[in-house]
């Protein structure tokens, strides 16, 4: 069996323009402000948008930051790469599909890819990975060492430590959000932290209505047409299977012998 | 050429038989006798040919005449009281001098050097049966010119990126699929009588794309990358270029001869291949009004959604006085491009949170309907079943929002999809209704884009889908009246290299003769038999029947070690050269496999835009068109 660790969340790691999909990460509070009342009304998990800030450190040396917004509209949630100007949207369909789409807003354009089905990738059924960046799955993995708060406002604390690395999850269940996750690796170490939140459904839902007007393109009629300068240059980007399937370590390098379809 | 090895062979054989009739042992030779008289000369047949100028009155806009008959007086000269038999060859169509479409065909240089090498074709037919023939037995001349017009229906199967190097890897998997070594296989294609070459270039292309190849296939006319059904007179992308460039399709010509009609392709019917059998687009991507800009729909062009629902209403608009039924039969994917931006018309099968592209708020398929009141619309593998073809004229089938399944992914579909075999016979079934014949164009789609995606067993997989369905057609139909043409519009960049051992697993390692491991290369790691020469690269997505998945990672170039991966497997994606975001088409030629009236004029290699003109002369297109409009 894999490292469990290995099977977390991804890391978004921003490059430029370009992004790569990193293995596991985290860790840093954040509070999150819900306002108390007497009879608790938590505000709903199905609107929301949260931002956090990634950082890549090795010992004391900070070697990367980056600022990725979560963005979930019910059956639809968005993961923002801030730097990139790049949304990838899944979107949870009828028939148990999640559909992913990449829109990169500065060109408004938008690649259409294929429906995950159910029996295909191990990963892509799982909903919650997409919409909480931590799946159930893998939070039942792992053990809850602490809990402050209450209600909306409570924070469990998980930890695993595997030969392979030590990962803590700050984790809302009224909200289903991370608040903090940190996995370190001997002197390296990443961090998600959640910096703010906001929960204004009509905001919200004019982020997913400007892509209504994108040009889009089908993922299998990328290869029809060389000759169109969006494609040549944007296709070259992976999607974010490549952290999904484990297959692939973070340097890309294939992972022989270790996937499990 | 095969006509004339089979001539030859006809002339070898009674010798070969002479030589061995006699069992026992030969007796001596009696003394020679005296020489006998001299026979008398025996009676060559001739065939005169005389070219025709423009204002002929058997040609009006020139041709050529051919007279045959026996040399009587042996004179060697084909006298006016010796001609049994005079056809002509005219350059088609000029009587309908008033239709700008049809004059941009026959103007075209493209279109009239095919339509010669149609001539030419009949030609080297008539002498090569005439020399064997004609001498003992003038009527076979006449039945080997008399061909044209005898096809009373047409089939057109397109193996869209079906090149040479798949069609062998793809009857090797067929062969091996059933237990056998798999090289001897072959597909239902390959067992057809005629075969020949094409050159699939487009005019400004070395390496084509699938809208200027079918363009050549449909209309007999090349043209450039990326435009439907226009000549190369379009600049792509500019609407206003497209008025005065549009040509004519052979589905067209045979919509106006009265014959059924029908497209099915496993891709969106308003992609490139399918589109340019009844589209006319200055761009390919004009699927429906959301992909065009606005000045070409200020400019008034018509995006290809709006063009299929509205076939009918605008052959009619470009011919006066025509009154034609529209298209019988419509199947395939592409529902995005019918269906309003509106999640109230999506279909219960939508993947997508709202279904339809469509920014002009229209529901092509509602208005279909509306048109087509006694047609019926499917959009899934129910409907489909339920289709009675003894009661349905008309069927418009969009079975997925994009394009549908690879034939391997088949069975994830939502709500199921047909196989192109059965589409195949569902279309014929319709069709054939119709005493004046048809014409069918079935597109097998999805083995361009697994191609793409650098997955073999995609490629190979659908390959073998199409198969079964042109064996489905072979069955259903009547070889002396259906011509059949198998061909592709480009090939890919796809090879089987290496030096397997017979029998050796067409995906897998190389393992050489007399070997049982795998062969290993100068890098100590082994090597599969198939793979690209550019592409995305290595992957194993082990049991993924979705080629596409590929796309969710970044290219990656060159070799991995192959010990441990199971290169057999549908998830597997063959190894790159070169990285590119997706593997490309190939610029070298694609074969042609023909059967019925007509299919000798396949051989040789030939422009690819000499199709057309092989289907109009085995069916008649134009002529039996223009006799309409008269």
């Amino acid at each position: 069996m894999r490292d469990v660790i290995s099977q977390l969340p991804f890391v978004y790691q921003l490059t430029g323009n370009f992004m790569q999909i990193k293995y596991c990460l985290i860790l840093t509070l954040g509070c999150l402000s819900v306002p108390a009342t007497a009879k608790v009304q938590c505000p709903s998990n199905e609107f929301l948008q949260a931002r956090y800030e990634v950082v890549t450190s090795s010992g004391e040396q900070e070697l990367k930051r980056a600022d990725l917004t979560l963005i979930r509209a019910a059956n639809k949630v968005a993961h923002r790469f801030d730097e990139a100007n790049i949304s990838e949207v899944w979107f949870h369909n009828s028939h148990q599909q999640i559909v992913p789409t990449r829109y990169f807003e500065t060109y408004k354009r938008a690649i259409e890819y294929s429906p995950v089905e159910k029996i295909h990738g191990k990963q892509e059924r799982d909903w919650s990975l997409r919409f909480q960046l931590v799946s159930d799955l893998q939070i039942g993995q792992m053990q809850k060492i602490a809990t402050i708060g209450k209600d909306c406002e409570q924070i469990d604390t998980y930890q695993m430590t595997t030969p392979a690395a030590t990962v803590t999850l700050k984790w809302n269940p009224a909200l289903l959000l991370v608040e903090s996750l940190e996995r370190s690796t001997g002197q390296n170490k990443v961090v998600w932290t959640r910096k703010n939140i906001d929960f204004d459904k009509k905001q919200i839902l004019a982020y997913f209505a400007q892509f209504n007007d994108y040009q889009t393109t089908d993922y299998a009629d990328i290869g029809d047409d060389h000759t169109d300068p969006f494609l040549a240059k944007m296709i070259k980007l992976g999607f974010i299977e490549d952290g999904a399937s484990g297959f692939y370590d973070d340097q890309g390098t294939a992972l022989s012998g270790q996937h499990s379809h | 050429m095969k006509i004339f090895k089979l001539s030859k062979l006809a002339t070898v054989l009674p010798l070969v038989c002479i030589l061995a009739a006699c069992n026992g042992d030969d007796g001596e030779n009696g003394a020679t006798g005296p020489a006998g008289t001299d026979g008398a000369p025996g009676i060559n047949s001739l065939i005169s040919q005389t070219a025709l100028p423009v204002g002929n009155a058997d040609c009006p806009n020139s041709g050529v005449k051919l007279e045959s008959g026996l040399d009587a007086n042996s004179d060697g000269v084909l006298d006016a009281s010796e001609v049994s038999q005079t056809e002509f060859v005219c350059a088609t169509g000029m009587t309908e001098v008033s239709s700008a479409q049809l004059l941009t065909s026959l103007q075209n240089t493209w279109f009239q050097e095919a339509s010669a090498e149609i001539a030419a074709a009949r030609q080297v037919w008539l002498e090569a049966t005439g020399s064997a023939a004609a001498k003992a037995d003038a009527p076979e001349l006449a039945k080997a010119s008399g061909i044209k017009g005898k096809a009373k229906n047409v089939i057109l199967f397109v193996g869209d990126g079906m090149g040479i190097s798949t069609v062998t890897a793809s009857r090797i998997l067929e062969g091996q699929m059933r237990g056998e070594l798999g090289e001897e296989n072959q597909l239902s294609f390959e067992t057809m009588p005629f075969a020949g070459l094409a050159k699939t270039y487009n005019v400004d292309s070395q390496t084509p794309d699938s809208a200027g190849t079918m363009t050549a296939m449909m209309s007999g006319v090349k043209t450039d990358v990326g435009v439907i059904g226009v000549s190369e007179e379009i600049e792509r992308g500019d609407c206003s270029t497209v008025a005065g460039n549009e040509l004519i399709t052979s589905l067209e010509l045979a919509e106006i001869a009265g014959k059924s009609t029908g497209i099915i392709s496993t891709a969106r019917i308003t992609h490139a291949t399918p589109a340019a059998t009844y589209a006319k687009s200055a761009d390919r991507n004009w699927e429906d009004i959301s992909d065009m800009p606005e000045s070409a729909v200020t400019a008034g062009c018509k995006d290809i959604a709006d063009q299929l629902v509205n076939f009918e209403a605008n052959l009619e608009a470009r011919f006066a006085g025509l009154d034609v039924d529209g298209i019988e039969v419509v199947m395939g994917g592409g529902r995005r491009h019918f269906l309003p931006k509106d999640a109230a018309a999506n279909s219960p099968d939508a993947v997508s949170e709202v279904e339809g592209d469509r920014t002009d708020g229209r529901n092509l398929v509602t208005e279909w309907q509306s048109q087509y009141p006694q047609g019926t619309y499917v959009f899934d593998e129910t409907g489909f079943d339920s289709i009675n073809t003894d009661t349905t004229s008309r069927i418009f089938g969009l079975f997925n929002e994009s394009h549908m399944q690879y034939e391997a992914d088949r069975g994830n579909d939502i709500s199921g999809e047909p196989s192109i075999a059965q589409m195949t016979a569902k279309a014929i079934d319709v069709l054939d209704n119709n005493e004046a014949g048809f014409f069918l164009m079935v597109e097998s789609g999805r083995i361009d884009h697994a191609h793409h995606a650098g997955n073999a067993y995609g490629a190979l997989t659908d390959t073998i889908a199409l198969s079964e369905a042109v064996d489905q057609a072979m069955t259903m139909t009547d070889p002396s009246d259906t011509l059949i043409i198998v061909t592709a519009d480009h090939g890919h960049v796809f090879t089987i290299a290496g030096y397997p051992k017979r029998g050796n697993p067409i995906l897998g390692k190389v393992v050489s003769v007399g070997s049982t491991e795998p062969a290993l290369a100068a890098d100590d790691m082994p090597y599969t038999t198939v793979g690209y020469t550019n592409g995305l690269g290595v992957r194993d997505l082990g049991a993924e029947t979705d080629s596409d998945a590929i796309y969710a990672f970044t290219p990656v170039s060159g070799r991995a070690d192959l010990s441990n991966v199971d290169t057999t497997m549908p998830g597997y994606h063959q190894e790159a050269l070169v990285p590119l975001s997706s593997e490309t088409h190939s610029g070298e030629d694609i074969g042609i496999y023909a059967s019925g009236p007509g299919a000798f004029l396949v051989n040789g290699t030939n422009e690819q835009n000499m199709i057309f003109h092989v289907m109009d002369y085995a069916a008649d297109l134009a002529e039996q068109a223009n006799a309409k409009l008269d």
